[in-house]
């Protein structure tokens, strides 16, 4: 879906408030007239250190006050998973592999990165980066394996690499632009399916 | 027709025409952004203590619209609503947490997200994003949950697995882990979800304990107020989060103050 901005946020939403407003209001006309009548230091107590694969208790959540500002630890590294030319993202439990040989595409890859672009999330989760950068885009047997048994398709994968993330949790993440932003386009249904970004860990 | 009744008709029409002219009542964001906050704005309630330890959270959340303010148009501006668990990693003390609820930017639909973070300080979030545009008014349930037969977290929207977790918060966070239910925007100016006319109703608490993995309805009284919003804003507006008439449902909404 592409969109223009307007001046205001939420006019789009107001308008369709406002049809429904108005619906309601129609209603009870035609009814009156038919009747006659809507952590910085998030640090719970955390009572010093301890190694990875800890498991200390602590008695207390304590919402952050401070900042500590992330940086990406040595060795970090995009949780995805490659073998033969399969490249599997964990977290999302989709693997992409070789399309089926001879598959013919209904869409060219030129197509899909100008859909791609035009889409509200990517615009608005990596924004500047659509532009700056250029994506890696591959035909592929596209396998989720979040259902049993796994939903295969063919279809396109567009990575856009060097993307920095958001946080929506209780404390800002690093910003390193060191993430793959993924948008995966099923060509049996013509629809966007996955939009998702794999970040070092 | 008689000319009493085309009269009676006629102006009631007129009445109806002049009223849908007016303003609907709705939450309206104040448009200038003012500054954001390191660890951005939340409403909600959370756990910070208690006897009983959660290694999981489950809630049902009304889908509602929420504006955001208007002079800042990137990722970065959003209002979103969730449910969570979150702990404090034994390493360094960063936090982690696991996330799924729904959200929107600067003028666009609302989505399905989730997230999970392992330790904020040194790794980066995995981030599912829903494709399509969600109905408001309708009621999705989100669940954040620690399993042991994976060593792993996942984070689902509607009983369908969106993220899975390459680590074990067992292993590498604190417990107890603080379940929380919460909207959350990057600017005061913004509006979190619902109005008072159209509340976000969030119900069916529930927590999966930590000593018997076994999922139970949340206690009530055992959950802390959250509210960065409570002050009134420019457009003489708030943000609310009120009890619900069954604790521990609750309500948040952006309205008028008073």
């Amino acid at each position: 879906m592409s969109r223009s901005k307007p001046n205001r946020d939420g006019q789009v939403a107001r308008q369709a408030e406002r049809r429904g407003w108005l619906g309601w209001r129609s209603s009870l006309v035609l009814l009156c007239v038919v009747g006659g009548a809507i952590s910085g230091s998030l640090l719970m107590a955390a009572s010093g250190k301890a190694t990875r694969g800890g498991g200390r208790h602590a008695a207390v959540w304590r919402r952050p006050t401070h900042l500590t500002t992330p940086h990406l630890r040595a060795g970090a590294k995009l949780p995805i998973t490659t073998a033969n030319g399969t490249i599997t993202y964990q977290p999302e439990g989709i693997t992409v592999s070789a399309a089926p040989a001879g598959y013919s595409a209904p869409m060219s890859s030129s197509a899909v990165v100008s859909s791609f672009q035009q889409q509200v999330i990517p615009e608005d989760a990596i924004g500047p980066t659509l532009s700056s950068e250029t994506p890696t885009v591959t035909l592929n047997l596209v396998s989720d394996n979040r259902s049993t048994p796994a939903n295969e398709f063919p279809g396109w994968v567009v990575v856009y690499h060097n993307t920095s993330p958001q946080s929506y949790g209780p404390a800002p993440v690093a910003a390193d632009p060191v993430c793959d932003f993924v948008g995966i386009y099923d060509l049996d249904t013509s629809q966007w399916s996955e939009f998702f970004q794999d970040c070092p860990t | 027709m008689r000319p009493t009744l085309v009269a009676f008709v006629v102006g009631l029409l007129a009445a109806v025409l002049t009223a849908s002219g007016a303003p609907p009542r709705a939450s309206a964001e104040v448009f200038t952004c003012g500054s954001p906050a390191t660890f951005n704005y939340h409403g909600g309630y959370e756990q910070d203590s208690g006897a009983v330890s959660y290694v999981g959270s489950q809630v049902d959340i009304v889908n509602r619209y929420g504006a955001v303010c208007d002079t800042k148009t990137g990722k970065a501006n959003f209002t979103n609503a969730y449910g969570m668990i979150a702990g404090v990693n034994t390493f360094d003390g960063g936090p982690g947490w696991g996330q799924s609820g729904y959200l929107r930017w600067y003028n666009s639909c609302t989505y399905f997200f989730a997230q999970i973070e392992e330790d904020a300080f040194d790794t980066g979030p995995q981030t599912f994003y829903g494709t399509t545009c969600l109905t408001y008014g309708n009621t999705n349930t989100y669940q954040n949950t620690q399993i042991d037969s994976c060593s792993c977290m996942h984070s689902n929207i509607n009983g369908t697995r969106e993220l899975a977790s390459t680590w074990d918060p067992k292993n590498v966070w604190f417990t107890p882990f603080s379940p929380q239910f919460e909207d959350e925007t990057a600017y005061l100016e913004s509006d979190i979800p619902g109005n008072a006319s159209a509340r976000t109703n969030w119900s069916n608490l529930m927590g999966k304990r930590l000593s018997d993995n076994t999922w139970v309805a949340y206690p009530c009284n055992v959950l802390t107020h959250v509210n960065d919003g409570s002050a009134t804003r420019a457009d003489g507006e708030k943000w609310w989060v009120s009890p619900g008439d069954t604790c521990p449902n609750f309500h948040t909404y952006t309205d008028t103050a008073g």
